[in-house]
């Protein structure tokens, strides 16, 4: 291509002026040629683009043949291309008539269409003009053949015709002047089938309910069929719905019935209230055995739960139901009500309640009458370890009751065999260790000579004694609060578990019911927590306060000189001895005391040694070193209990500690630098303790002021 | 757990009475504030509860209302042990119902605590066909060492007032520990006669 800045004029002209003007303008400014290379250079340059364009030339003359031929060709088509349109034209004229042809056609081949609807449509009328004839015939005919199948058959035609359109012929036949007495045929034809329809749906009706009456089975399903035919399929599907309603309520009836009687259930109930309402004034006789029930409570239990998967079966059947059905809300509520009303109102269900609640009743005499066997003849044996045999047979008890009721799936008889349950804990296993705790624990100076009873009683040498008997029952019972509590605990997780298992698909309403049931379990964890309470409150009344008292109240007076204050300290005139007695009496209850009660046991020692310390220690007298003396006591004995148990029991010596802090001052001035709000001496209190200091001056502790 | 729950007691009331003198609408109306129209008969035993305040202190009422069908009598009877407050309800306008009082009074002697609280309510006042006259309602509730109200569950004369009075005879009981009720705050259970406090058992059946 032209190099840049060519102008097309320097093609256009080709004299050398012109060029070498040209020549300038691409560059090669003539004036500035100074040199001969320069001048051969842009020779050089020059003479290429003259080659160049020349060979743009030849072959712009070589193409000039083929443009040429190109033209000739073309100007020969015209006359061609003038015949084409032509032909075009034609064929646009032929289209156009073929689409008014087609167009006429189909038009034709639509009347013909809706001819021919009208012809079948009229032969629809004449078949069912026919059938109704033949319906009409058939169905009086059939019906005194009794054939009501057939009659059902015929009606099941004659209700699938158009009644209106039939009607409307009989009339038209009318206007047409001719046919009348065809026209009253057919109206008569009508009346007839009506009746029939009538007399099919009360025959069929009546069957059925006969059917029902005699339980022919057969005839209940035959009859069943016929009513879809006749279009009463809600009527059909309501008596067959009631009939197998009252099956289910006759043959539950009837099991139950048989049930009750092959157990005697009447008469065990009427004995069992005997027992429960009269014992005291009646007797023994015809008392009823509680392991005669364990047998009939099963079976109780299982017919509850087949009722009950009765009505779960009806309850998620006719809920699914409801759900894909299109009605609104508030009217798949009222059916879903209406169901749980049909259901309630069973007599299966009325049957059940009764079952429920006999099965109640002896179970709840089951559950007592055996605790109760369990409870007398449990026998205090030492070699038993703490607790009674007693216990784990009570706990198994109630477990497996409460366990029985849950597999009947009964949410009321579940929450009724748990209150029970708890009633039986709460009155009968708390009052007998309630009875037990109060025999109360002989007060005698038994530890030192216990653990060789103890020894010898495992060997068989020797017969307890009643002092030791006694003792032992109340340990015993004291452990068995403390275990029963555990066993509360444990009991009321496992049965929640089973509940929950059980009430998985129920109602909020029906869980919180049982939830609520379920609490009374706290309920009997408390009432033997305050008899246990109780127990611990006598052992502290017999055998902690009596016994420490004398202990403490060898408290020697600690007005003491240095050489008193070193004679003590080789030689201790108090603590060691009181600790070594507390030991004494702890180690005698260690081994025969659950480790909560042991805990317990030091918790009210600790509480009653600082009371009774407290009390001696300000009718004491202290010198500076008997201050420092008692310091020592106090933390060897805060010591000494700290070993012996698993919580910490410097709270409870906060007190003789402060008393301790006090009576170590060196000064009553000091009081004020170590005294602090959170102190639990009250002011008078810690006037009260500096003037035990025989070397403080009474001024001096009045003018204090904290 | 009990400690998250809003309230300090927890008391139970359980009603009694004979079948359709209106324990189901009275519950309801306090409850739900409506008197449903054509209640079905009570089914063993249903339950309600509903949190009253008295004093500034938040009080959990659980009511069950037992059925007073016969049948169910063994169900209902599981409940009186643990009640803190009896219900007898009676209808005005149909004197067997008042009859059998002295019988219900027998049931509650044999299975509840001797301690529970008794109430003689005198339902459906709002009715003009009334045969039971207050005087010979409070006379026979004076007589038992019952406390005595007329009520209508219908017109809701006297439910808020029976509940809210039973909530207020309970916190005083309680207060003065004559009676045991969960205190759900402190964990703590106030002991029968005990007088002292012991602390709940919180291994046992957390109330969640």
């Amino acid at each position: 291509m032209a190099p840049a800045g060519l102008s097309p004029s320097s093609e256009a002209g080709a004299s050398p002026p012109a060029r070498s003007r040209t020549i300038s303008i691409s560059g090669f400014d003539l004036q500035s040629l100074k040199s001969g290379s320069e001048i051969q250079a842009a020779f050089r340059v020059l003479n290429q683009e003259e080659d160049r364009v020349n060979a743009e030339l030849s072959q712009l003359l070589a193409r000039h043949s083929l443009i040429e031929s190109q033209l000739r060709h073309l100007s020969t088509s015209v006359p061609q291309l003038q015949g084409v349109q032509h032909e075009a034209e034609k064929l646009s004229a032929l289209i156009s008539t073929t689409a008014q042809l087609a167009q006429g056609v189909s038009s034709k081949v639509k009347q013909l269409d809706l001819a021919k609807n009208r012809v079948s449509e009229c032969q629809q009328r004449v078949n069912d003009l026919i059938d109704l004839k033949l319906c009409s015939d058939g169905v009086q005919s059939a019906l005194q053949d009794e054939d009501y199948e057939q009659a059902a058959a015929h009606l099941h035609r004659f209700l699938a015709m158009d009644e209106a359109l039939l009607k409307l012929t009989a009339s038209e036949m009318q206007d047409e002047g001719g046919a009348m007495h065809d026209a009253s045929r057919l109206d008569q034809a009508l009346k007839t089938l009506h009746q029939a329809e009538k007399t099919v749906a009360e025959v069929v009706a009546l069957k059925f309910d006969e059917a029902v009456q005699a339980e022919d089975l057969a005839s209940i399903e035959r009859f069943f069929k016929i009513f879809p035919l006749i279009n009463l399929h809600d009527m059909g599907l309501e008596k067959f719905t009631v009939y197998l309603r009252e099956k289910c309520d006759r043959q539950s009836e009837r099991i139950l019935a048989e049930f009750a009687q092959k157990r005697a259930l009447k008469s065990k109930v009427s004995r069992v209230r005997d027992a429960l309402y009269k014992s005291s004034s009646t007797g023994h006789q015809d008392k009823i055995e509680a392991k005669e029930l364990d047998h009939v409570l099963s079976e109780m239990v299982l017919l509850q739960a087949r009722s009950e998967m009765y009505y779960k079966f009806i309850r998620k059947r006719v809920t699914t139901d409801v759900e894909v059905s299109s009605d609104d809300e508030t009217t798949k509520k009222t059916k879903l009500g209406a169901m749980e009303k049909l259901i309630v109102s069973s007599g299966l269900c009325h049957g059940i309640q009764l079952l429920l609640s006999d099965y109640i009743l002896l179970e709840d005499y089951f559950m007592s009458q055996n605790i109760q066997k369990a409870m007398s003849s449990d026998a205090i044996s030492p070699s038993d370890g703490l607790t009674s045999a007693m216990l784990d047979d009570v706990f198994f008890l109630v477990k497996k009751c409460v366990q029985r009721a849950v597999s009947s799936q009964n949410v009321d008889g579940v929450c009724a065999v748990v209150n029970n349950a708890c009633g039986i804990l709460e009155q009968d296993l708390c009052g007998l260790l309630q009875g037990q705790l109060r025999m109360g624990i002989p007060s005698g100076y038994m530890d030192q000579a216990y653990n060789v009873i103890q020894t010898s009683l495992q060997q068989g040498k020797l017969h307890a004694n009643d002092t030791e008997k006694q003792r032992l029952a109340f340990l015993t019972a004291l452990n068995n609060a403390d275990c029963a509590r555990d066993y509360v605990s444990r009991l009321s997780k496992s049965l929640n578990q089973d509940i929950s298992n059980m009430v998985y698909n129920r109602s909020q309403h029906d869980k919180d019911k049982v939830d609520n049931c379920l609490t009374g379990f706290i309920a009997s964890s408390d009432k033997l927590k305050s008899v246990l309470d109780m127990g611990i409150q006598q052992l502290r009344q017999t055998v902690v306060k009596p016994r420490i008292k004398p202990w403490i109240e060898s408290f020697v007076c600690h007005d003491i000189d240095e050489n008193l204050f070193s004679e003590y300290e080789a030689n201790d005139p108090f603590i060691q001895t009181f600790i070594l007695n507390l030991d004494g009496l702890l180690g005698s209850f260690k081994k025969s005391l659950t480790e909560q009660n042991y805990d317990e046991l030091v918790a009210i020692l600790t509480t009653e040694v600082t009371l009774q310390l407290e009390k001696v220690v300000l009718k004491s007298k202290f010198s500076r070193l008997g201050g420092l003396q008692f310091d020592r006591e106090v933390r060897s004995l805060v010591s000494f209990l700290t070993s012996i148990t698993t919580w910490s029991i410097r709270d409870k010596f906060t007190r003789l500690t402060l008393m301790g802090t006090v009576l170590n001052l060196e000064t009553v001035g000091e009081m004020t630098d170590v005294w602090d709000s959170s102190w639990k001496l009250t002011q008078t209190e810690i006037k009260q303790v500096l003037g035990l200091r025989t070397d403080f001056k009474p001024e001096d502790i009045k003018r204090l002021r904290l | 757990m009990a400690t998250m729950e809003d309230y300090k007691y927890l008391f139970k009331v359980v009603l009694v009475g004979n079948a359709g003198v209106g324990k189901t609408c009275l519950v309801r109306r306090f409850t739900q504030g409506m008197f449903p129209p054509g209640q079905g008969a009570t089914i063993g035993v249903d339950f309600m509860i509903k949190t009253v305040e008295v004093e500034g202190e938040k009080i959990k009422l659980q009511i069950w209302d037992t059925a007073g069908q016969e049948r169910f009598r063994s169900i209902t009877q599981s409940y009186y042990r643990s009640a803190h407050a009896l219900i007898l309800v009676y209808d005005v306008s149909n004197q067997p119902t008042f009859d059998v009082c002295p019988e219900w009074l027998r049931e509650i002697e044999e299975y509840a605590s001797p301690k529970v609280l008794k109430v003689l309510v005198g339902n459906k006042i709002d009715r003009d066909d009334r045969e039971i006259p207050t005087e010979v309602g409070e006379e026979f509730s004076n007589r038992h060492g019952m406390y005595f109200l007329e009520t209508s569950a219908k017109g809701s004369e006297n439910v808020e007032r029976l509940f809210s009075d039973i909530a207020h005879e309970l916190l005083q009981q309680s207060k003065n520990r004559e009676i045991p009720s969960y205190d759900a705050n402190s964990q703590q259970i106030l002991q029968t006669g005990a007088g002292h406090t012991s602390s709940l058992n919180q291994r046992c059946c957390p109330r969640s």
